[in-house]
């Protein structure tokens, strides 16, 4: 197991080297000339040359990687063209911010998904199933812009009881923080229900039909033992990869949740560094959810192993 | 899988700072009193005034801010920022007058060439150093330095770092390259507040001024704290004990907010976002003229939009007064194809072109076009551009000018904005008329997206910049708005006004031709 | 309790079979006909929608649904009701063609790298990791750039930025496939890769394949929404539900029918793909 796991940080290595890369020759291709995105559309030409040369945009790409390189390993992120601040720093809160956000969201929503989804396998093609598995697809299929304004409208300003702003006052305790986090995790939960429930529902459905489940019944183990050792254990192997892939969209992907909820996290400041060419902030945004969604998929890695004994003792089949 | 969403909101951060004016002029505040029949109740700088009660906080809700370093300044929520903690030496009244702000008096000298400003005595920065010329000199220096890279130095490239001279203590003179009949005006650019001698380029760090409110802290896509200044040179302002910006990446969640109580202000948001608050109970809307408006140009150096025949007869086929009713509800002004605007003091009356799709026909007929012609239509998602780009489409059609739409992201679209040879474009307010003119008309303004090239035209600007009498620009403007109406190098179909939202509790708050907040005379009721 | 379930079921799934429709049929219908709906309306659109769905009408701006406009009409007073039912052919066509590349390619590079495993597993997910911690519009938005904008090239760069997370899926599914005695049965029949990855492990993985497919349908219609928004895609005024979604959202409030119907359309077919892809599931179920 120590071996598996060591193995996996290796590759963990590998894989933010691969996005580095990508990372920095994406960010050269964007649409869009940095000093003038700066400067703005009515800036004179010299000026946005000037700033050009100044910011360094105009010399090879080879280069400006192997001294960016050079500065993180030092722990130097770079500053934001746009904000003009440190990188580092920057990236480091609003990460802390989305991963409250995105935790809190699945903490709610993967237990939810995983229960609604064992109990409607378990009586596939009941009124559960079907209504459940019919309004969660049409839910999921609304933008989050829909159903975030609908919840806002809602609970923010006709009944007036949530506060439909996620950034709680500084200082507040643990229950307002809470209470700020409700709608937007609301909103994730609508959005991504549908995903996990089903994916749960199919696998268990397909668990529950399977040999090793009647084997295991016919040899006499209660049904307790047999839909928690036998069934759930396999019905969540496909869930649990799903979930650790789900981390790092999660993190990067709440561009609009945090958007419409003003909860300036990781999604919000990658898009913005994405729209102003802000090549230091993209890139040091870039690697920090390459590092969340590398962690949590070697989170599923492992948990996948824990639940799947083979895997983790190397390949057997040929 | 919630990756999907990302660039719902396409480029915040650039569109949204181009919604605020490049430079300002001045605001008029005017209740919206036909086209919002039925607002709630309006404020308004002609209301009955009570007396101002001081205390109190306010929260703002502003759009996206990027840098707020007063040189390099450019977005939107940047500058609502800076104008609390840092002033201009003029402020530009609702009717163009200029109000004396850090300056007290200004009066020119050969024939415009040279300004001399009289600073106001006893100013203190918030770190309780006295405003001197020195400041002020050091301030419009570093602005003008090309090293500097600020968008000020595009705005006034008549100055250059050694025409700005210390006189004495408290007087500075500005020797431009060519005289300039309305230079007090450029002075109020968004960039040109006044700042220490010794300012580093550190803002957001050691954020001193001389404005109504000092900055406490500023957080990157968050918004900024402010205290109130209380040694303000214009004592008893303001008013306000504290105050709150909050920027925001998307215009909704701002109406939301206001909705809702969070904010109390909106600084400025489009027509389309206003229906939301229109007929709330206690939320007043504010309108201010504005010489905002849209460029349909048309590139006159290549086929078929070098013939003038084909540029009037795509002029001819809009039928402006629905425009305005159609794509904002009735919140702007009929144009004439110029961009000198009503709330200019330039007087133009030239007669207004009117739709008139036989004779398009006919002019497209002449100029060997008598079925139309295909063409792309290039703009952005932006404000209602994309619905005035399908407007055009439907309008086009009747004389044969097929439309193939192109809506791109603001970055691509600015990549090629004067390269397309049909592009929808907009341009926010400017301080005087001969600034939009020199940078959208002149033979070699880098942004003459038509690539109109008119060397009577180019003579008549530079009298019309030089001009210090309005009587006479009025003149000379009129001559050059019949020229461009006849040339048509660009369709100009409306002016749009701007807008501003705010809770009924929040007196004295105005509207400005630039989206500019002043908040100095704001007071909120308990 | 489980025993009884499950023997419960296997007995009621053959007696069912014996006197009933198959199993899953019903919802198979159901999807199928409210799918139908659809392709109907958007083929017949050109004669019975009431309105053409570009015509611009200023007198009736952001009108809440009526007998004249039975949808309401949009902020330049175009018909819902004549937008909505043209644009069903936008739907039906990027989104399951994009859906459907993205789950072939997705499929194909889930077996391959379950099934052989070691180092060419390795370095594919390693990459397919790094390019999928991208937010998936901003890849999109790269790839058009380049390629332009186009029908084609929307159904290409969806398929290729689905594929990735297809991949995992499959690759989840595969893995514990792979170690089945089937799949060793077909080895020692000395079957060749291609034929086990094909025969023995993609009908074994396709409960969570269908599962992808059917929810994938859903954002392969907004992201080529917002890739139209955002001038890359279908280019407005084409009344694409996505992107009458995108471009209303702002009249979420104050005309909230321009953004509801289109809604329900994307939310009514989606649904009619799962119930369908369900039903299909069932019927197909040995």
């Amino acid at each position: 197991m120590v071996r598996f796991v060591g193995r996996r940080v290796l590759l963990l290595a590998f894989t933010l080297a691969v996005a580095s890369v990508l990372i920095f020759a994406i960010t050269n291709v964007l649409p869009g000339d940095v000093a003038r995105i700066i400067l703005g559309p009515f800036a004179p030409q010299d000026a946005v040359t000037r700033l050009n040369a100044e910011l360094g945009t105009d010399r090879p790409v080879v280069i400006r990687y192997a001294e960016w390189l050079a500065g993180v390993a030092q722990g130097d992120w770079g500053r934001s063209y746009a904000f003009n601040t440190a990188v580092f720093p920057l990236v480091l809160e609003r990460l802390g911010r989305s991963l409250l956000l995105a935790g809190s969201g699945l903490a709610v929503l993967v237990p939810l998904a995983i229960a609604s989804g064992v109990a409607a396998a378990r009586r596939e093609g009941g009124l559960f199933d079907r209504v459940l598995s019919t309004v969660s697809l049409a839910v999921g299929a609304l933008p989050e812009f829909v159903t975030g304004v609908f919840l806002i409208l809602v609970f923010g300003i006709w009944l007036a009881v949530l506060p439909i702003q996620a950034l709680p006052p500084e200082g507040a305790g643990p229950l307002t923080v809470a209470a700020h986090l409700v709608l937007p995790v609301g909103c994730l939960v609508l959005l991504l229900f549908a995903y996990l429930f089903r994916m749960t529902r199919a696998s268990m459905i397909e668990a529950l039909a399977a040999d090793y489940t009647r084997t295991a019944t016919l040899k006499g183990l209660p049904p307790r033992t047999v839909i928690w050792r036998h069934v759930l254990r396999n019905a969540l192997l496909p869930t649990v990869t799903v979930i650790g892939a789900q981390i790092g969209w999660l993190v990067g992907g709440l561009v609009v949740v945090e958007t419409l909820f003003k909860y300036p996290g990781i999604g919000s400041l990658i898009h913005f560094a994405a729209t102003n060419k802000d090549i230091p902030l993209l890139v040091g945004c870039s690697l920090a959810i390459t590092f969340v969604f590398a962690l949590g998929n070697l989170a599923a890695d492992v948990l996948y192993a824990v639940l799947n004994p083979r895997v983790r003792h190397g390949r057997n089949a040929h | 899988m919630v990756q999907r969403t990302d660039g719902k909101f396409p480029a915040t951060g650039t569109s949204r700072r181009r919604f605020l004016a490049q430079f300002l002029a001045g605001t008029s505040a005017l209740a919206l009193a036909s086209a919002f029949a039925g607002a709630a109740p309006l404020s308004s700088a002609f209301a009955q005034a009570p007396a101002p009660k001081r205390g109190g906080s306010l929260k703002v809700a502003v759009p996206a801010a990027t840098t707020i370093d007063p040189v390099k300044l450019n977005s939107s929520g940047g500058i609502a920022i800076v104008q609390q903690a840092a002033e201009y030496l003029v402020y530009a009244e609702p009717d163009l007058t200029l109000r004396p702000v850090l300056a007290t008096s200004w009066e020119p000298s050969e024939g415009g060439k040279v300004w001399t400003f009289a600073l106001r005595q006893g100013v203190k920065f918030h770190d309780g150093r006295p405003m001197t010329a020195d400041d002020v000199v050091a301030s419009f220096q570093r602005l003008v330095d090309p090293a500097n890279a600020s968008p000020a130095a595009g705005a006034m490239p008549f100055l250059k770092k050694e025409g700005v001279a210390k006189v004495d203590q408290y007087t500075v003179r500005f020797t431009l390259d060519r005289p300039i009949g309305t230079f007090p005006n450029f002075t109020h650019t968004y960039n040109c507040v006044i700042l220490p001698a010794d300012y580093a380029g550190n803002f957001a760090e050691k954020p001193i001024g001389t404005g109504p409110f000092k900055l406490v802290s500023y957080r990157p896509q968050e918004g900024a704290t402010f205290e109130r200044n209380p040694d303000y040179w214009d004592a008893p302002k303001p008013y306000l004990d504290r105050l709150e910006i909050q920027t925001f990446e998307s215009p909704q969640p701002m109406v939301l907010a206001l909705q809702s109580g969070d904010v109390q202000v909106v600084q400025q948001l489009s027509y389309i976002d206003a229906q939301g608050v229109r007929n709330a109970p206690g939320i007043a809307l504010i309108q201010a003229d504005a010489a905002d408006h849209r460029q349909l140009c048309m590139r006159t150096d290549t086929k078929p939009f070098d013939d003038k025949r084909v540029r009037q007869a795509v002029a001819l086929c809009f039928d402006r007064p629905t425009m305005v009713r159609g794509l904002l509800g009735g919140l702007a002004d009929v144009a004439n194809d110029h961009p000198i605007a009503p709330i200019y003091p330039e007087k133009i009356e030239i007669a207004q072109r009117q739709a008139n799709v036989q004779q398009a026909q006919q002019l497209l007929a002449a100029a060997g076009y008598p079925q139309g012609f295909p063409i792309d239509l290039y703009t952005h998602q932006y404000l209602e551009l994309p619905q005035f780009a399908a407007l055009a489409q439907q309008m086009l059609a009747p004389a044969g000018i097929k439309v193939n739409l192109k809506v791109e992201p603001t970055n691509l679209y600015y990549n090629h904005w004067t390269e397309v040879s049909f592009g929808l474009t907009d341009w926010t307010s400017r301080p005087v008329a001969a600034q939009i003119l020199a940078q959208s008309f002149r033979s070699t303004a880098e942004w003459n997206a038509a690539h109109w090239k008119n060397p009577q035209f180019d003579e008549m600007l530079a009298k019309f910049e030089a001009e210090p009498d309005v009587e006479t620009r009025s003149k000379i403007g009129n001559d050059m708005a019949a020229l461009l109406n006849d040339e048509a190098p660009a369709v100009i179909a409306y002016f749009n006004k701007n807008l501003r939202a705010s809770r009924s509790t929040v007196k004295n708050l105005t509207g400005s031709m630039s989206n500019y907040l002043d908040l100095t005379q704001v007071w909120v009721e308990a | 309790m489980a025993e009884t379930l499950i023997d419960g079921r296997r007995g009621s799934r053959s007696s069912k079979r014996r006197f009933t429709p198959a199993r899953g049929t019903i919802p198979l219908a159901i999807g199928l006909a409210m799918v139908l709906v659809w392709i109907a309306a958007s083929i017949g659109a050109p004669w019975f929608a009431p309105y053409p769905p570009a015509e611009i009408d200023f007198l009736a701006i952001s009108q809440p649904p009526s007998a004249a406009h039975w949808f309401g009409t949009d902020q330049l007073g175009r018909d819902m009701l004549s937008r909505v039912m043209h644009g069903g052919t936008y739907v039906l066509t990027i989104a399951p063609a994009a859906t459907l590349l993205g789950l072939v390619l997705g499929a194909a590079i889930g077996l391959v790298t379950a099934w052989f495993g070691s180092w060419v597993d390795e370095v594919v997910m390693r990459v397919l990791d790094a390019v999928m911690a991208f937010p998936i519009v901003i890849l999109a938005m790269l790839a058009l750039t380049f390629l332009g904008a186009g029908t084609g090239n929307v159904i290409l760069v969806i398929g290729l930025v689905f594929a990735p997370l297809i991949a995992r899926t499959v690759r989840a599914a595969a893995l514990v496939e792979a170690r089945k005695e089937y799949v060793q049965a077909a080895q020692l029949r000395g079957e060749g890769s291609l034929y086990i990855m094909a025969v023995e492990l993609l009908p074994n993985v396709r409960g969570p394949l269908i599962v992808e497919g059917t929810v994938r349908l859903g954002y392969a219609v907004f992201t080529s929404a917002t890739l139209g928004f955002l001038g890359l895609g279908v280019q407005p005024p084409t009344p694409d539900w996505g992107l009458m979604v995108s471009e209303n959202q702002a009249l979420l409030t104050t005309a909230p029918w321009t953004v509801l119907f289109p809604a329900l359309g994307i939310a009514w077919v989606v649904v009619a793909i799962g119930l369908a892809a369900d039903g299909l599931k069932e019927y197909l179920e040995p």
